[in-house]
Protein backbone atom coordinates (compact mmCIF):
# COMPACT_ATOMS: atom_id res chain seq x y z
CA UNK A 1 0.00 0.00 0.00
CA UNK A 2 1.74 3.41 -1.21
CA UNK A 3 1.37 6.79 1.37
CA UNK A 4 -1.21 8.12 -0.36
CA UNK A 5 -3.51 5.58 -0.26
CA UNK A 6 -2.80 5.58 3.60
CA UNK A 7 -3.09 8.61 3.68
CA UNK A 8 -7.08 8.99 2.35
CA UNK A 9 -7.50 5.76 4.42
CA UNK A 10 -6.77 7.47 7.11
CA UNK A 11 -8.55 10.90 6.57
CA UNK A 12 -11.15 8.86 6.00
CA UNK A 13 -10.81 6.75 9.07
CA UNK A 14 -10.81 10.45 10.70
CA UNK A 15 -14.15 11.93 9.24
CA UNK A 16 -15.93 8.58 10.28
CA UNK A 17 -15.10 8.86 13.76
CA UNK A 18 -15.78 12.18 13.88
CA UNK A 19 -19.50 11.05 12.90
CA UNK A 20 -19.55 9.31 15.82
CA UNK A 21 -18.86 12.52 17.94
CA UNK A 22 -21.74 14.06 20.30
CA UNK A 23 -22.73 17.41 20.52
CA UNK A 24 -21.47 17.33 23.84
CA UNK A 25 -18.18 16.56 22.65
CA UNK A 26 -18.11 19.73 20.66
CA UNK A 27 -19.32 21.95 23.12
CA UNK A 28 -17.16 20.57 26.07
CA UNK A 29 -13.56 22.46 24.59
CA UNK A 30 -15.52 25.47 24.10
CA UNK A 31 -16.85 26.15 27.25
CA UNK A 32 -13.50 24.80 28.84
CA UNK A 33 -12.00 27.23 26.63
CA UNK A 34 -14.46 30.22 28.23
CA UNK A 35 -14.12 28.91 31.52
CA UNK A 36 -10.28 29.61 31.70
CA UNK A 37 -10.89 32.94 29.94
CA UNK A 38 -13.22 34.08 32.39
CA UNK A 39 -10.96 32.47 35.81
CA UNK A 40 -7.72 33.37 34.49
CA UNK A 41 -9.33 37.36 33.99
CA UNK A 42 -11.30 37.05 37.53
CA UNK A 43 -8.07 35.91 39.12
CA UNK A 44 -6.20 38.99 37.74
CA UNK A 45 -8.91 41.00 38.01
CA UNK A 46 -9.43 40.36 42.17
CA UNK A 47 -5.72 39.86 43.02
CA UNK A 48 -2.93 40.92 40.50
CA UNK A 49 -4.74 44.02 38.88
CA UNK A 50 -3.20 46.52 41.62
CA UNK A 51 0.15 45.20 41.19
CA UNK A 52 3.09 46.47 39.30
CA UNK A 53 2.61 44.40 36.43
CA UNK A 54 -0.61 45.93 35.15
CA UNK A 55 -2.24 44.04 32.50
CA UNK A 56 0.83 42.06 31.93
CA UNK A 57 0.44 40.22 35.51
CA UNK A 58 -2.53 38.91 33.36
CA UNK A 59 -0.04 36.11 32.08
CA UNK A 60 1.01 35.15 35.57
CA UNK A 61 -2.97 34.28 36.70
CA UNK A 62 -2.71 32.58 33.40
CA UNK A 63 0.04 30.48 34.58
CA UNK A 64 -1.65 29.21 37.52
CA UNK A 65 -4.73 27.69 35.56
CA UNK A 66 -3.69 26.65 32.20
CA UNK A 67 -2.39 23.34 32.69
CA UNK A 68 -4.93 21.83 34.93
CA UNK A 69 -7.56 23.55 32.37
CA UNK A 70 -5.74 21.20 29.71
CA UNK A 71 -5.76 18.45 32.03
CA UNK A 72 -8.72 18.22 32.83
CA UNK A 73 -10.55 19.47 29.52
CA UNK A 74 -8.71 16.14 28.37
CA UNK A 75 -9.41 13.99 30.56
CA UNK A 76 -13.23 14.96 30.14
CA UNK A 77 -13.02 14.62 26.13
CA UNK A 78 -10.98 11.12 26.40
CA UNK A 79 -14.19 9.58 28.62
CA UNK A 80 -16.01 10.97 26.32
CA UNK A 81 -14.65 9.79 22.59
CA UNK A 82 -13.61 6.40 23.95
CA UNK A 83 -16.90 6.06 26.63
CA UNK A 84 -19.28 6.47 23.28
CA UNK A 85 -17.01 3.04 21.99
CA UNK A 86 -17.52 1.19 25.12
CA UNK A 87 -21.58 2.11 25.53
CA UNK A 88 -21.91 1.26 22.21
CA UNK A 89 -20.11 -2.04 22.39
CA UNK A 90 -18.56 0.05 19.58
CA UNK A 91 -14.78 -1.98 19.80
CA UNK A 92 -16.14 -5.42 18.58
CA UNK A 93 -17.31 -4.20 15.72
CA UNK A 94 -14.91 -1.99 14.33
CA UNK A 95 -11.75 -3.95 15.22
CA UNK A 96 -14.03 -6.92 13.38
CA UNK A 97 -13.74 -4.29 10.23
CA UNK A 98 -11.20 -3.99 7.46
CA UNK A 99 -9.08 -1.23 9.57
CA UNK A 100 -5.56 -1.04 10.87
CA UNK A 101 -5.75 -1.14 14.67
CA UNK A 102 -3.23 1.18 15.14
CA UNK A 103 -4.75 3.71 12.35
CA UNK A 104 -7.84 3.55 14.61
CA UNK A 105 -6.07 4.03 17.97
CA UNK A 106 -4.01 6.97 16.25
CA UNK A 107 -7.11 8.72 14.84
CA UNK A 108 -9.13 8.59 17.84
CA UNK A 109 -6.41 10.34 20.17
CA UNK A 110 -5.95 12.53 16.75
CA UNK A 111 -9.77 13.54 17.81
CA UNK A 112 -8.86 14.42 21.45
CA UNK A 113 -6.03 16.42 20.26
CA UNK A 114 -8.30 17.98 17.76
CA UNK A 115 -11.01 19.10 19.90
CA UNK A 116 -8.26 20.57 22.71
CA UNK A 117 -6.71 22.35 19.88
CA UNK A 118 -10.16 24.07 19.91
CA UNK A 119 -10.24 24.64 23.23
CA UNK A 120 -6.90 26.66 22.87
CA UNK A 121 -8.15 29.08 19.89
CA UNK A 122 -11.32 29.62 21.79
CA UNK A 123 -9.54 30.65 24.84
CA UNK A 124 -7.07 32.84 22.45
CA UNK A 125 -9.44 34.73 20.57
CA UNK A 126 -11.04 35.63 23.49
CA UNK A 127 -7.90 36.40 24.87
CA UNK A 128 -6.81 39.14 22.49
CA UNK A 129 -10.24 40.36 21.47
CA UNK A 130 -10.55 41.34 25.29
CA UNK A 131 -7.46 42.62 25.35
CA UNK A 132 -7.77 44.87 22.73
CA UNK A 133 -11.64 46.34 24.36
CA UNK A 134 -9.84 46.60 27.55
CA UNK A 135 -6.52 48.13 26.39
CA UNK A 136 -4.33 49.87 24.23
CA UNK A 137 -0.91 48.42 25.65
CA UNK A 138 0.63 46.00 23.11
CA UNK A 139 -0.42 42.27 22.91
CA UNK A 140 2.37 40.11 23.66
CA UNK A 141 0.94 37.36 20.95
CA UNK A 142 3.70 35.13 20.33
CA UNK A 143 4.07 34.76 24.06
CA UNK A 144 0.26 34.15 24.32
CA UNK A 145 0.22 31.40 21.84
CA UNK A 146 3.56 29.94 23.24
CA UNK A 147 2.20 29.68 26.37
CA UNK A 148 -1.38 27.99 25.26
CA UNK A 149 0.38 25.83 22.70
CA UNK A 150 3.57 24.13 24.29
CA UNK A 151 1.32 23.95 27.24
CA UNK A 152 -1.06 21.80 25.24
CA UNK A 153 1.90 19.91 23.83
CA UNK A 154 3.45 19.00 27.41
CA UNK A 155 -0.18 17.53 28.31
CA UNK A 156 0.40 15.14 25.57
CA UNK A 157 2.85 12.37 27.38
CA UNK A 158 -0.82 12.39 30.11
CA UNK A 159 -3.21 12.25 27.47
CA UNK A 160 -2.00 9.14 26.06
CA UNK A 161 -1.24 7.18 29.05
CA UNK A 162 -4.98 8.29 30.17
CA UNK A 163 -5.92 7.80 26.43
CA UNK A 164 -4.95 4.13 26.86
CA UNK A 165 -6.46 3.45 30.38
CA UNK A 166 -9.92 4.75 28.98
CA UNK A 167 -9.91 2.08 26.62
CA UNK A 168 -8.21 -0.42 28.82
CA UNK A 169 -10.98 0.25 31.80
CA UNK A 170 -14.51 -0.56 30.42
CA UNK A 171 -15.64 1.43 33.69
CA UNK A 172 -14.87 4.73 33.06
CA UNK A 173 -14.62 6.02 36.93
CA UNK A 174 -11.25 5.00 37.01
CA UNK A 175 -8.91 6.80 34.33
CA UNK A 176 -11.80 9.84 35.39
CA UNK A 177 -10.12 9.51 39.09
CA UNK A 178 -6.42 8.48 38.12
CA UNK A 179 -7.00 11.74 35.84
CA UNK A 180 -8.11 14.56 38.16
CA UNK A 181 -5.72 13.64 41.23
CA UNK A 182 -2.84 13.66 37.93
CA UNK A 183 -4.22 17.07 36.98
CA UNK A 184 -4.49 18.43 41.14
CA UNK A 185 -0.77 17.13 41.46
CA UNK A 186 0.29 19.05 38.44
CA UNK A 187 -0.08 21.97 40.03
CA UNK A 188 2.50 20.82 43.04
CA UNK A 189 4.66 18.87 40.94
CA UNK A 190 6.55 21.31 38.48
CA UNK A 191 7.10 23.75 41.81
CA UNK A 192 8.57 21.33 43.74
CA UNK A 193 12.24 21.60 44.54
CA UNK A 194 12.52 17.56 44.18
CA UNK A 195 14.04 17.53 41.04
CA UNK A 196 13.52 14.18 39.74
CA UNK A 197 9.70 14.88 40.08
CA UNK A 198 10.03 17.24 37.57
CA UNK A 199 10.48 13.76 35.12
CA UNK A 200 7.11 12.66 35.74
CA UNK A 201 4.78 13.50 32.41
CA UNK A 202 2.37 15.37 35.15
CA UNK A 203 5.09 18.17 35.69
CA UNK A 204 5.93 19.21 32.12
CA UNK A 205 2.78 21.31 31.27
CA UNK A 206 4.01 23.76 34.24
CA UNK A 207 7.38 23.56 32.93
CA UNK A 208 6.93 24.54 29.54
CA UNK A 209 5.67 27.87 30.21
CA UNK A 210 8.09 30.85 28.46
CA UNK A 211 8.08 32.35 31.87
CA UNK A 212 11.18 29.74 32.71
CA UNK A 213 14.04 29.72 30.47
CA UNK A 214 14.75 26.39 29.98
CA UNK A 215 11.08 25.47 28.84
CA UNK A 216 12.35 24.57 25.54
CA UNK A 217 14.34 21.80 27.29
CA UNK A 218 11.11 20.03 28.99
CA UNK A 219 9.15 21.02 25.59
CA UNK A 220 11.44 18.72 23.72
CA UNK A 221 11.32 15.88 26.69
CA UNK A 222 7.33 15.93 26.41
CA UNK A 223 7.75 15.45 22.52
CA UNK A 224 10.22 12.72 23.08
CA UNK A 225 8.13 10.62 25.78
CA UNK A 226 5.15 11.19 23.74
CA UNK A 227 6.48 9.34 21.03
CA UNK A 228 7.64 6.73 23.44
CA UNK A 229 4.39 6.59 24.62
CA UNK A 230 2.62 6.34 21.68
CA UNK A 231 4.18 3.48 20.56
CA UNK A 232 4.17 1.29 23.53
CA UNK A 233 0.44 1.70 23.92
CA UNK A 234 -0.29 1.24 19.99
CA UNK A 235 1.46 -1.66 20.72
CA UNK A 236 -0.49 -2.54 23.92
CA UNK A 237 -3.80 -2.04 21.64
CA UNK A 238 -2.53 -4.05 18.58
CA UNK A 239 -2.56 -7.23 21.08
CA UNK A 240 -5.43 -6.37 23.24
CA UNK A 241 -7.80 -9.20 23.37
CA UNK A 242 -11.32 -7.60 23.44
CA UNK A 243 -13.59 -9.60 25.72
CA UNK B 1 -11.23 -31.62 -0.84
CA UNK B 2 -13.26 -29.24 -1.23
CA UNK B 3 -13.08 -25.51 -0.36
CA UNK B 4 -12.94 -24.55 3.09
CA UNK B 5 -14.03 -20.85 3.57
CA UNK B 6 -12.38 -21.55 7.53
CA UNK B 7 -10.47 -24.05 8.59
CA UNK B 8 -9.08 -24.10 12.08
CA UNK B 9 -6.24 -26.27 13.06
CA UNK B 10 -6.28 -27.57 17.21
CA UNK B 11 -7.54 -23.79 18.29
CA UNK B 12 -7.33 -22.74 21.97
CA UNK B 13 -7.88 -20.26 24.01
CA UNK B 14 -7.17 -19.93 27.53
CA UNK B 15 -8.34 -17.49 30.50
CA UNK B 16 -6.44 -17.53 33.58
CA UNK B 17 -5.44 -20.90 32.99
CA UNK B 18 -8.74 -22.62 32.34
CA UNK B 19 -9.14 -23.65 28.76
CA UNK B 20 -11.99 -21.95 27.00
CA UNK B 21 -11.28 -23.73 23.95
CA UNK B 22 -9.43 -26.65 23.64
CA UNK B 23 -8.49 -27.87 20.25
CA UNK B 24 -11.30 -26.96 18.13
CA UNK B 25 -10.47 -28.02 14.18
CA UNK B 26 -12.99 -26.18 12.41
CA UNK B 27 -14.45 -27.24 8.36
CA UNK B 28 -16.94 -24.99 6.81
CA UNK B 29 -17.23 -25.48 3.53
CA UNK B 30 -18.35 -22.72 0.84
CA UNK B 31 -21.94 -22.20 0.72
CA UNK B 32 -22.91 -23.84 4.02
CA UNK B 33 -25.06 -22.40 6.71
CA UNK B 34 -22.91 -23.95 9.50
CA UNK B 35 -24.24 -23.98 13.13
CA UNK B 36 -22.28 -23.80 16.09
CA UNK B 37 -24.16 -25.52 18.63
CA UNK B 38 -23.21 -25.76 22.51
CA UNK B 39 -24.92 -24.69 25.57
CA UNK B 40 -23.99 -21.69 27.78
CA UNK B 41 -20.39 -21.03 28.22
CA UNK B 42 -19.49 -23.95 26.01
CA UNK B 43 -16.88 -21.46 24.19
CA UNK B 44 -18.97 -20.45 21.19
CA UNK B 45 -17.94 -17.07 21.22
CA UNK B 46 -14.91 -17.19 22.17
CA UNK B 47 -14.18 -19.29 18.75
CA UNK B 48 -15.77 -16.65 17.21
CA UNK B 49 -13.83 -13.85 18.35
CA UNK B 50 -10.48 -15.97 17.55
CA UNK B 51 -11.94 -16.44 14.05
CA UNK B 52 -12.65 -12.14 13.87
CA UNK B 53 -9.22 -11.59 15.30
CA UNK B 54 -10.82 -9.75 18.15
CA UNK B 55 -8.94 -12.50 20.98
CA UNK B 56 -5.80 -13.86 20.32
CA UNK B 57 -5.40 -17.75 20.36
CA UNK B 58 -3.27 -19.47 22.70
CA UNK B 59 -1.80 -21.93 20.60
CA UNK B 60 -3.85 -23.18 17.03
CA UNK B 61 -4.03 -21.68 13.92
CA UNK B 62 -6.97 -19.90 11.74
CA UNK B 63 -7.36 -20.14 8.02
CA UNK B 64 -10.14 -18.33 6.39
CA UNK B 65 -10.37 -17.97 2.43
CA UNK B 66 -7.43 -19.74 2.70
CA UNK B 67 -5.32 -16.97 4.22
CA UNK B 68 -3.90 -17.27 7.65
CA UNK B 69 -5.60 -15.31 10.15
CA UNK B 70 -4.25 -12.72 11.91
CA UNK B 71 -1.40 -12.41 9.94
CA UNK B 72 -3.99 -11.63 6.60
CA UNK B 73 -6.40 -9.57 8.91
CA UNK B 74 -7.79 -6.86 7.13
CA UNK B 75 -7.79 -8.53 3.49
CA UNK B 76 -9.39 -11.26 4.87
CA UNK B 77 -11.67 -9.33 7.40
CA UNK B 78 -13.06 -7.21 4.22
CA UNK B 79 -14.99 -10.16 3.17
CA UNK B 80 -16.77 -10.99 6.59
CA UNK B 81 -19.86 -9.70 7.91
CA UNK B 82 -20.05 -10.20 12.29
CA UNK B 83 -22.43 -9.51 14.66
CA UNK B 84 -21.03 -11.08 17.67
CA UNK B 85 -22.92 -11.04 21.54
CA UNK B 86 -25.21 -8.10 21.23
CA UNK B 87 -25.31 -5.91 18.86
CA UNK B 88 -23.24 -2.25 18.71
CA UNK B 89 -24.73 1.19 17.50
CA UNK B 90 -24.06 4.65 18.12
CA UNK B 91 -27.47 5.02 20.38
CA UNK B 92 -27.24 9.13 19.53
CA UNK B 93 -27.21 8.53 16.22
CA UNK B 94 -29.99 7.24 13.67
CA UNK B 95 -30.19 3.83 11.87
CA UNK B 96 -29.10 5.16 8.58
CA UNK B 97 -26.34 6.94 10.35
CA UNK B 98 -25.07 3.96 12.14
CA UNK B 99 -25.06 2.46 8.79
CA UNK B 100 -23.31 5.33 6.83
CA UNK B 101 -20.53 4.69 9.35
CA UNK B 102 -19.94 1.23 8.08
CA UNK B 103 -20.72 2.09 4.41
CA UNK B 104 -18.04 4.46 4.66
CA UNK B 105 -15.44 2.47 5.99
CA UNK B 106 -16.51 -0.05 2.98
CA UNK B 107 -16.53 2.64 0.49
CA UNK B 108 -19.74 1.71 -0.31
CA UNK B 109 -22.29 4.28 -2.05
CA UNK B 110 -25.41 5.16 -0.29
CA UNK B 111 -27.58 2.80 -2.37
CA UNK B 112 -25.75 0.12 -0.05
CA UNK B 113 -27.54 1.72 3.02
CA UNK B 114 -30.93 1.77 1.96
CA UNK B 115 -30.54 -1.72 -0.09
CA UNK B 116 -30.04 -2.95 3.63
CA UNK B 117 -32.52 -1.27 5.45
CA UNK B 118 -35.24 -3.00 3.00
CA UNK B 119 -33.62 -6.36 3.71
CA UNK B 120 -33.79 -6.32 7.46
CA UNK B 121 -37.05 -4.05 7.05
CA UNK B 122 -35.93 -1.04 8.98
CA UNK B 123 -36.51 1.59 6.56
CA UNK B 124 -39.60 3.10 8.12
CA UNK B 125 -37.27 3.49 11.26
CA UNK B 126 -34.22 4.36 9.18
CA UNK B 127 -34.02 8.37 10.72
CA UNK B 128 -35.11 7.57 14.41
CA UNK B 129 -31.95 7.43 17.05
CA UNK B 130 -31.33 4.03 17.73
CA UNK B 131 -31.61 4.64 21.37
CA UNK B 132 -35.45 4.30 20.77
CA UNK B 133 -35.35 1.28 18.75
CA UNK B 134 -36.86 -1.48 20.20
CA UNK B 135 -34.50 -4.63 20.89
CA UNK B 136 -36.12 -6.66 18.17
CA UNK B 137 -34.97 -3.40 15.70
CA UNK B 138 -31.48 -2.96 17.39
CA UNK B 139 -30.78 -6.89 16.57
CA UNK B 140 -31.93 -6.06 12.77
CA UNK B 141 -29.48 -2.98 12.74
CA UNK B 142 -26.32 -5.07 13.73
CA UNK B 143 -27.56 -7.89 10.97
CA UNK B 144 -27.67 -4.63 8.81
CA UNK B 145 -24.47 -3.87 9.43
CA UNK B 146 -22.93 -7.46 9.45
CA UNK B 147 -24.68 -7.44 5.55
CA UNK B 148 -23.94 -4.13 3.88
CA UNK B 149 -20.97 -5.07 2.02
CA UNK B 150 -22.44 -8.30 0.87
CA UNK B 151 -19.88 -10.33 2.73
CA UNK B 152 -18.64 -14.03 1.53
CA UNK B 153 -18.57 -14.58 4.46
CA UNK B 154 -21.18 -14.10 7.60
CA UNK B 155 -20.28 -14.71 11.60
CA UNK B 156 -23.62 -14.18 13.56
CA UNK B 157 -23.56 -15.35 17.53
CA UNK B 158 -26.60 -16.05 18.54
CA UNK B 159 -29.06 -13.87 16.22
CA UNK B 160 -32.34 -14.64 17.50
CA UNK B 161 -31.57 -14.00 21.48
CA UNK B 162 -34.73 -12.33 22.61
CA UNK B 163 -36.36 -12.08 19.58
CA UNK B 164 -40.02 -12.95 19.24
CA UNK B 165 -40.97 -15.60 17.03
CA UNK B 166 -41.80 -13.43 14.70
CA UNK B 167 -38.29 -11.96 14.37
CA UNK B 168 -37.13 -15.28 14.70
CA UNK B 169 -38.91 -16.63 11.93
CA UNK B 170 -37.77 -13.54 9.81
CA UNK B 171 -33.95 -13.79 11.02
CA UNK B 172 -34.54 -17.63 9.81
CA UNK B 173 -35.62 -16.65 6.17
CA UNK B 174 -33.13 -14.24 5.65
CA UNK B 175 -30.36 -16.72 6.58
CA UNK B 176 -31.67 -19.21 4.05
CA UNK B 177 -31.51 -16.94 1.55
CA UNK B 178 -27.95 -15.41 1.80
CA UNK B 179 -26.20 -18.39 0.10
CA UNK B 180 -28.15 -18.13 -3.15
CA UNK B 181 -28.84 -14.18 -2.19
CA UNK B 182 -24.84 -13.03 -1.81
CA UNK B 183 -23.28 -16.28 -2.56
CA UNK B 184 -22.48 -16.37 1.88
CA UNK B 185 -21.42 -18.78 3.86
CA UNK B 186 -23.02 -18.32 7.14
CA UNK B 187 -21.12 -19.16 10.63
CA UNK B 188 -24.42 -18.71 12.97
CA UNK B 189 -24.14 -20.54 16.58
CA UNK B 190 -26.58 -21.03 19.26
CA UNK B 191 -27.72 -23.13 22.23
CA UNK B 192 -31.07 -24.40 20.66
CA UNK B 193 -30.78 -27.58 18.52
CA UNK B 194 -34.12 -27.19 16.91
CA UNK B 195 -33.10 -23.44 15.83
CA UNK B 196 -29.90 -25.18 14.06
CA UNK B 197 -32.19 -27.86 12.75
CA UNK B 198 -33.80 -25.41 11.00
CA UNK B 199 -31.55 -23.72 8.74
CA UNK B 200 -28.28 -25.79 9.07
CA UNK B 201 -26.57 -27.69 6.69
CA UNK B 202 -23.78 -28.30 8.40
CA UNK B 203 -23.25 -28.54 12.40
CA UNK B 204 -20.70 -28.45 15.01
CA UNK B 205 -21.53 -28.92 18.71
CA UNK B 206 -19.05 -27.95 21.43
CA UNK B 207 -19.27 -28.48 24.98
CA UNK B 208 -16.86 -27.41 27.42
CA UNK B 209 -14.42 -26.21 24.81
CA UNK B 210 -14.40 -29.54 22.78
CA UNK B 211 -15.98 -30.44 19.37
CA UNK B 212 -18.12 -33.15 20.23
CA UNK B 213 -19.45 -33.58 16.69
CA UNK B 214 -18.75 -32.22 13.48
CA UNK B 215 -20.45 -32.65 9.59
CA UNK B 216 -23.11 -32.37 7.98
CA UNK B 217 -26.58 -32.20 9.79
CA UNK B 218 -27.74 -35.51 7.50
CA UNK B 219 -25.31 -37.15 9.26
CA UNK B 220 -26.13 -36.16 12.71
CA UNK B 221 -30.19 -37.06 11.64
CA UNK B 222 -28.87 -40.34 10.95
CA UNK B 223 -27.62 -40.66 14.87
CA UNK B 224 -31.61 -40.30 15.42
CA UNK B 225 -32.58 -44.06 16.15
CA UNK B 226 -35.73 -45.71 17.75
CA UNK B 227 -35.58 -48.64 20.16
CA UNK B 228 -37.74 -51.30 20.84
CA UNK B 229 -38.66 -52.14 24.80
CA UNK B 230 -40.13 -55.09 25.75
CA UNK B 231 -41.05 -56.46 29.17
CA UNK B 232 -40.85 -60.01 29.12
CA UNK B 233 -40.90 -62.97 31.98
CA UNK B 234 -37.16 -64.21 31.25
CA UNK B 235 -35.15 -61.58 29.76
CA UNK B 236 -31.72 -62.83 30.22
CA UNK B 237 -33.18 -66.11 28.17
CA UNK B 238 -34.34 -64.17 25.39
CA UNK B 239 -31.14 -61.76 25.10
CA UNK B 240 -29.36 -65.16 24.60
CA UNK B 241 -31.40 -66.81 22.15
CA UNK B 242 -31.06 -63.83 19.71
CA UNK B 243 -27.60 -62.98 20.26
CA UNK B 244 -26.70 -64.38 16.97
CA UNK B 245 -28.92 -61.88 15.06
CA UNK B 246 -26.08 -59.09 15.70
CA UNK B 247 -28.41 -56.51 16.78
CA UNK B 248 -27.81 -54.39 18.95
CA UNK B 249 -29.81 -55.46 22.44
CA UNK B 250 -28.70 -54.40 25.72
CA UNK B 251 -31.10 -56.52 28.76
CA UNK B 252 -32.00 -56.03 32.63
CA UNK B 253 -34.24 -57.74 34.90
CA UNK B 254 -37.10 -56.93 33.52
CA UNK B 255 -36.64 -56.60 29.47
CA UNK B 256 -34.48 -56.49 26.57
CA UNK B 257 -33.97 -53.18 24.61
CA UNK B 258 -33.32 -53.72 20.60
CA UNK B 259 -32.32 -50.45 18.49
CA UNK B 260 -33.78 -50.27 15.38
CA UNK B 261 -32.26 -49.93 11.97
CA UNK B 262 -33.73 -51.43 9.42
CA UNK B 263 -37.37 -51.60 8.17
CA UNK B 264 -38.27 -54.99 8.37
CA UNK B 265 -36.54 -55.46 11.62
CA UNK B 266 -39.44 -55.29 14.19
CA UNK B 267 -41.34 -58.45 12.39
CA UNK B 268 -38.31 -60.05 12.17
CA UNK B 269 -37.56 -59.62 16.24
CA UNK B 270 -41.12 -60.84 16.43
CA UNK B 271 -40.77 -63.87 15.19
CA UNK B 272 -37.62 -64.70 17.31
CA UNK B 273 -39.94 -63.90 20.47
CA UNK B 274 -42.76 -65.79 19.44
CA UNK B 275 -42.08 -68.77 22.21
CA UNK B 276 -41.70 -66.15 25.14
CA UNK B 277 -44.10 -64.58 27.21
CA UNK B 278 -43.92 -60.93 26.29
CA UNK B 279 -45.66 -58.42 28.72
CA UNK B 280 -45.36 -55.61 27.20
CA UNK B 281 -43.98 -53.49 23.96
CA UNK B 282 -43.26 -50.26 23.90
CA UNK B 283 -40.99 -48.25 21.11
CA UNK B 284 -38.87 -45.06 21.95
CA UNK B 285 -37.18 -42.66 19.97
CA UNK B 286 -34.03 -40.77 20.43
CA UNK B 287 -34.38 -38.05 18.93
CA UNK B 288 -31.87 -35.46 17.73
CA UNK B 289 -32.75 -33.15 20.85
CA UNK B 290 -31.88 -36.50 23.11
CA UNK B 291 -28.52 -36.81 21.43
CA UNK B 292 -27.59 -33.66 22.28
CA UNK B 293 -28.27 -33.33 25.82
CA UNK B 294 -26.29 -36.60 26.09
CA UNK B 295 -23.32 -35.62 24.61
CA UNK B 296 -23.96 -32.10 26.42
CA UNK B 297 -24.38 -33.81 29.72
CA UNK B 298 -27.72 -31.58 30.50
CA UNK B 299 -30.46 -33.95 31.73
CA UNK B 300 -33.81 -33.29 30.27
CA UNK B 301 -36.17 -32.37 32.82
CA UNK B 302 -38.96 -34.11 33.51
N1 LIG C 1 -12.63 -12.81 29.80
C1 LIG C 1 -12.80 -14.02 30.33
N2 LIG C 1 -12.14 -14.36 31.45
C2 LIG C 1 -12.28 -15.57 31.99
N3 LIG C 1 -13.06 -16.53 31.48
C3 LIG C 1 -13.75 -16.27 30.36
C4 LIG C 1 -13.66 -14.98 29.72
N4 LIG C 1 -14.44 -15.00 28.62
C5 LIG C 1 -15.01 -16.22 28.59
N5 LIG C 1 -14.59 -16.98 29.62
C6 LIG C 1 -14.98 -18.37 29.91
O1 LIG C 1 -14.88 -19.11 28.73
C7 LIG C 1 -15.93 -20.06 28.62
C8 LIG C 1 -16.59 -19.94 27.28
O2 LIG C 1 -17.27 -18.71 27.20
P1 LIG C 1 -18.06 -18.27 25.90
O3 LIG C 1 -18.54 -16.90 26.13
O4 LIG C 1 -17.21 -18.52 24.73
O5 LIG C 1 -19.27 -19.29 25.91
P2 LIG C 1 -20.51 -19.35 24.92
O6 LIG C 1 -20.51 -20.70 24.31
O7 LIG C 1 -20.52 -18.19 24.00
O8 LIG C 1 -21.72 -19.25 25.95
P3 LIG C 1 -23.14 -18.50 25.83
O9 LIG C 1 -24.08 -19.44 25.13
O10 LIG C 1 -23.53 -18.33 27.28
O11 LIG C 1 -22.94 -17.21 25.11
C9 LIG C 1 -16.85 -19.80 29.80
O12 LIG C 1 -16.62 -20.80 30.77
C10 LIG C 1 -16.45 -18.47 30.32
O13 LIG C 1 -16.58 -18.43 31.70
MG1 LIG D 1 -21.80 -16.55 23.76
Amino acid sequence: MDWSEERSMIWNLFKIEGMKLKRITWITPILSGLLLLIVTIGEWYLFFREGEGGVYASFNALYLFVSISFLLTGNLLITMVVGTEHESKGWKQFLAAPLSKSHLYMVKLAWVVALILVQGFVFIIGWALIWHVYTTDPLPFLFLLKQVFYCIIATLPVLIIQFYLSIAFENQAIPITIGVLGAIASLFLARSQVNWLHYLPWSYPGLVTPFLPNHIHWLQISLGISTILLLFTNWLFYNKNWN
Amino acid sequence: MMNNIIETHDLCCQFNRIKSVDKINIQIPEGAIYGFLGPNGAGKTTTLKMLLGLLNPSSGSIKIFGEKMPTNRISILREIGSLIESPSFYGHLSGYKNLKIFASIYGLPNSAIEDVLNIVELTPHANRPVKHYSFGMKQRLGIAIALIHKPKLLILDEPTNGLDPAGIQQIRDLIKRLPTLYNTTVLISSHLLSEVEQIATHVGIIHGGKMLFQDAFDVLRKQQTSYLIIDLEDPSKAYQSMQKTGWDITVNHTAISIRLDTPGQKTKIFECLKNFNIINVKEKHRSLEDIFLDWTGVKKEV
